[in-house]
């Protein structure tokens, strides 16, 4: 027995550590194969030495001509290729081999395919994601994309250069997120692309607040909840003052008894919504303050004489960064030409923003309201019939497979598809659906990839007049002229539809169908010399069709409107000014309402000597500014003092805009001064004490300390994000940092001949986490720094002794 | 004889995938009898010979892998990396050569 033992116990522990050693453990990936020298992650060491080499060569499959790629300082791939195809299988081969990981987990999102790769802790997103349509949106688009030839050819050579990547990887290459989850990298199918754009969709059109004031008019009726949150005034042109932020004529209120309050009349009280609500993530609800910054400037505007366009693309600050920086070049062919710089999102073919020889553009999102939600009513609690104009009417139904990793059986997702779109949620008899453009079968790639060859304003308009969702504001410049254009479908629909649930029991509650591409608003060459857009609204209230409310703060598009009215002439170098300006537009319009010498009066001795800061603050939103800090708090404490009480019932505070905040505490000074003063003094009183009991250590009340940007990895990794850094700027000024939310990419373009630029990024070209490049340009992009950038040639390049990858053909075996 | 097989074990760990310290610890335990205390300190040895190869390796790649892997791991400081990278040898060796030695005990015995 003995001797047994002594066999036994060591076999037993030997069998237990090459287990442990080759299994993942929770979320521990295998320690054998992560931590091994030869090809895990100690194995680093290898892939710098061989990627740091001055020229590597290549072998790709399926390329007509060989095709170079210069790296610049900045790892900034310049690819030069004899036909298109090539290029975008370049393009494919190159941003898998810096980004495989983001592209995966971004063009995977949509489909509802993350949990194939990280497992049941995504589920609960993918299952979302496919009962919101993604999926199937997704098919949609990608079968316009294959009938569109020039589309077809982009994504599948791209698709392709990518799986040749995939196809060339050992374990030891894998990026180091596979390693961790212990997942091997699969081919990709053009699907994935269609997925990705449908990703960036929901980001920028498929949030809404309709359920949140769906809530507030159980609560305050729906007088009230139009006078809180009224539509916003159009292109700001009528002043610079409260009074003209808003619509003077409110055509909401004039109107909403006649057409919505009557059809939803009938509704009792939205039973289902408050908990629909209350259980949807976070993520379904806009991200508040999101936007963009783009401007342009006329030949005549400009100091060097020639037309300047300016673009600054917010969003969630991710490392890898979101966009990803190319200059791709089609040359040595008589049919094809092309010369484009700008920014790709990992997973697209071509470049989404930027400029060529001729031509340059930018975008802010449009905020437009294309998501509306409706009340179904089933036949009964089981049945997927539902009300339509006073008969029952069946839904499409079909079940979607979501996998997911590591279990056997793939989970079935019921879809259930009527006249208003997917059903998202159901309490019984009743249930939400959610109509949204993106449904509607579309192929912006080629709207995208076309603009890359465009070279006037005139035929960027006409490229874009087929671009559907999401609608965004466009700034083009070509070298005489200025544009800004707001494409995408637009639907038909009464003032005020689509504010709240509408019924889905009536079909004059759908949308009449869209506008026209020629009725989206345009405007070209203004007599002012500049066209500009910060996501405000793009028409005013005499458009032909209702736009929504939601439309971002006035703060940043007054400030533009401010500085380009104001100084006649213009640089480059002012505009790149203008894109880093920390000046808060919010603070400067909130102390045209607030004198600052009455709040002290009502402060004892030892607030007022804190407030001593704020009187004597130039509103910059400097990283060492404390009066930024002690103003946002401030604020927060004002904000609940009107609104806390009226607003009690909501489990996520969701007050009325900022603008209208300002307006109310006008009406409120108007009233009662003392009144008014003696709020604002307990407001500092209870903010100054809140963040002294927040954050003890004064050197934490500096604004860069009290909202240090962190930039989580793109799946939220820990230890892969990089922080914390201490930028300027706030979400009320031109340079929009909002701590994990930010100018994403900046780019200012001067349409000389050749063009000049220059851009920023938050981040670097090489998405690997344990390479030295990873977090390079960081630092630059927070003390906004630009880099010059441009259409550089062949043999600038080479002088710059740019590293040179050489991509020859592989004959196929 | 203790230095040449730390040696081969560290060249093993470079060039081979991770299992082969298993291999090596095997085909040594074939020949070569180790006392208990030569079986530790040779092990112990081993696993130093890999802390040390670890930090190096980590500062071939600029000290990245330790810094972001250690905070994927969410280990208190980096330099435990070094540690943990060392202790699969370790582990395996030893566990390795210690089956094999006894099964052969076992054999013989039974024999």
């Amino acid at each position: 027995m003995r001797k047994v033992f002594y066999f036994v116990f060591p076999a037993g522990i030997f069998v237990a550590v090459v287990f442990c050693l080759s299994q993942k453990l929770g979320p521990l990936p295998s320690l054998g194969p992560f931590l091994s020298f030869n090809d895990g992650v100690f194995s680093q060491y290898k892939k710098n030495i061989s990627f740091g080499k001055k020229s590597l060569s290549f072998e790709l499959k399926n390329l007509e001509h060989p095709v170079e790629v210069f790296l610049d300082s900045n790892l900034i791939p310049h690819i030069f290729a004899g036909s298109k195809k090539d290029l975008y299988r370049a393009q494919g081969y190159v941003t898998a081999q810096f980004r495989l990981w983001q592209m995966d987990m971004t063009t995977r999102a949509a489909g509802g395919q993350l949990s194939e790769v990280l497992g049941a802790k995504a589920q609960k997103i993918d299952e979302l994601f496919i009962k919101m349509g993604l999926r199937e949106a997704s098919k949609r688009a990608l079968d316009e994309m294959m009938e569109d030839p020039a589309t077809q050819l982009a994504l599948t050579a791209y698709v392709d250069g990518v799986n040749q990547y995939i196809s060339s990887l050992s374990y030891k290459d894998w990026p180091v997120e596979y390693k961790v989850v212990q997942s091997r990298p699969q081919l990709f199918e053009p699907i994935r692309v269609a997925q990705l754009l449908k990703i960036m969709s929901f980001n920028l059109s498929g949030r809404s607040y309709d359920l949140a004031l769906t809530e507030i008019v159980q609560k305050l009726g729906w007088n009230r909840s139009v006078e809180l949150f009224p539509d916003f005034f159009g292109h700001l042109d009528n002043g610079q003052n409260l009074d003209d932020i808003f619509m003077q004529d409110q055509p909401l209120t004039k109107n909403i008894s006649k057409s919505i309050k009557t059809s939803n009349a009938g509704l009792a009280a939205y039973p289902g919504y408050s908990s629909a609500f209350a259980n949807f993530p976070d993520f379904l609800l806009p991200f508040q303050n999101d936007g963009s910054n783009s401007w342009a400037l006329s030949a005549e505007k400009s100091s060097t004489g020639h037309v300047i366009m300016s673009n600054d693309t917010h969003l969630g600050l991710k490392i890898p960064a979101v966009w990803m920086e190319n200059h791709l070049v089609v040359e040595n062919s008589d049919s094809e030409n092309l010369d484009v710089y700008g920014a790709s999102f990992p997973g697209t073919p071509g470049v989404i923003l930027g400029f060529n020889q001729n031509f340059s553009w930018g975008a802010t999102n449009g905020t437009i309201d294309v998501l509306d939600w409706y009340e179904i009513e089933f036949r009964d609690e089981k049945s997927t019939d539902y009300m339509l104009d006073g008969r029952f009417v069946r839904a499409e139904v079909w079940n979607e497979e979501l996998k997911i990793y590591g279990q056997k059986n793939a989970k079935l997702i019921p879809m259930v598809w009527t006249e208003f779109g997917p059903l998202l949620h159901r309490e019984g008899k009743l249930g939400l659906t959610l109509r949204w453009t993106s449904h509607e079968p579309s192929n912006e790639l080629s709207a995208f990839l076309q603009l890359d060859e465009a070279k006037s304003v005139t035929q960027a308009r006409e490229i874009l007049k087929n671009f559907k969702n999401p609608i965004q504001n466009f700034t083009l410049a070509d070298a005489q002229r200025i544009a800004i254009f707001t494409p995408g479908l637009i639907p038909k629909r009464a003032v005020g539809q689509g504010r709240v649930v509408e019924n889905g029991r009536s079909s004059k509650n759908n949308w009449s169908g869209y506008l026209s591409a020629s009725q989206s608003p345009f405007l070209e060459n203004p007599s002012q010399g500049f066209v500009h857009s910060a996501n405000q609204r793009p028409e005013g209230s005499d458009f032909p069709s209702y736009l929504g409310w939601d439309f971002e703060e006035p703060f940043r598009g007054l400030r533009i409107r401010e500085v380009l009215s104001a100084h006649q002439k213009i640089s480059p170098q002012d505009v790149m000014k203008m894109q880093n300006e920390s000046l808060n537009e919010l603070a400067v319009l909130f102390f045209q309402v607030v004198d600052r010498n009455l709040v002290v009066h009502e402060l004892s001795n030892d607030y007022k000597a804190r407030f001593d800061g704020i009187v004597n603050w130039k509103f910059l939103d400097l990283a060492d500014s404390v009066s930024s800090t002690q103003f946002y708090t401030w604020f927060k404490q004002i904000e609940n003092k009107i609104w806390g009480k009226e607003f009690s019932f909501q489990k996520r505070p969701y007050f009325p805009k900022k603008a209208f905040t300002l307006k109310t505490m006008e009406e409120m000074r108007k009233k009662s001064s003392i009144d008014f003063y003696k709020m604002l003094a307990s407001a500092y009183v209870a903010a100054m004490d809140q963040l002294e009991k927040d954050v003890p250590q004064p050197e934490g009340h500096k604004w860069g300390n009290y909202q240090p940007t962190r930039i989580p990895h793109i799946t939220q990794f820990p230890g892969l994000g990089a922080g914390d850094f201490h930028p300027d700027g706030s979400r009320y000024s031109l340079n929009s940092n909002k701590g994990n939310h930010g100018g994403a990419w900046r780019l200012v373009v001067e349409m000389s001949n050749p063009p000049k630029a220059w851009s920023q990024i938050p981040g670097s070209t090489d998405g690997d986490p344990l390479s030295p490049n990873y977090t390079k340009g960081i630092e630059q992009w927070t003390r906004g720094e630009f880099r010059t950038v441009g259409l550089k040639t062949r043999s600038e390049l080479i002088e710059e002794k740019s590293q040179t990858w050489r991509f020859n053909r592989r004959s196929n075996p | 004889m203790m230095i040449t097989v730390v040696i081969l074990s560290l060249l093993i760990s470079l060039l081979c995938p991770w299992y082969f310290i298993a291999v090596f610890a095997a085909m040594l335990a074939s020949f070569k009898k180790f006392t208990p205390k030569e079986l530790i300190r040779l092990s112990v040895a081993i696993f130093l010979s890999h802390v040390v190869a670890a930090f190096l390796l980590d500062g071939l790649a600029h000290g990245l892998v330790s810094q972001r892997i250690g905070g994927l791991l969410s280990l208190p400081f980096g330099a435990l990396l070094y540690v943990m990278a060392a202790l699969p040898p370790l582990v395996l060796f030893f566990s390795t050569y210690w089956v094999v030695r006894s099964s052969r005990n076992f054999v013989k015995r039974r024999a």
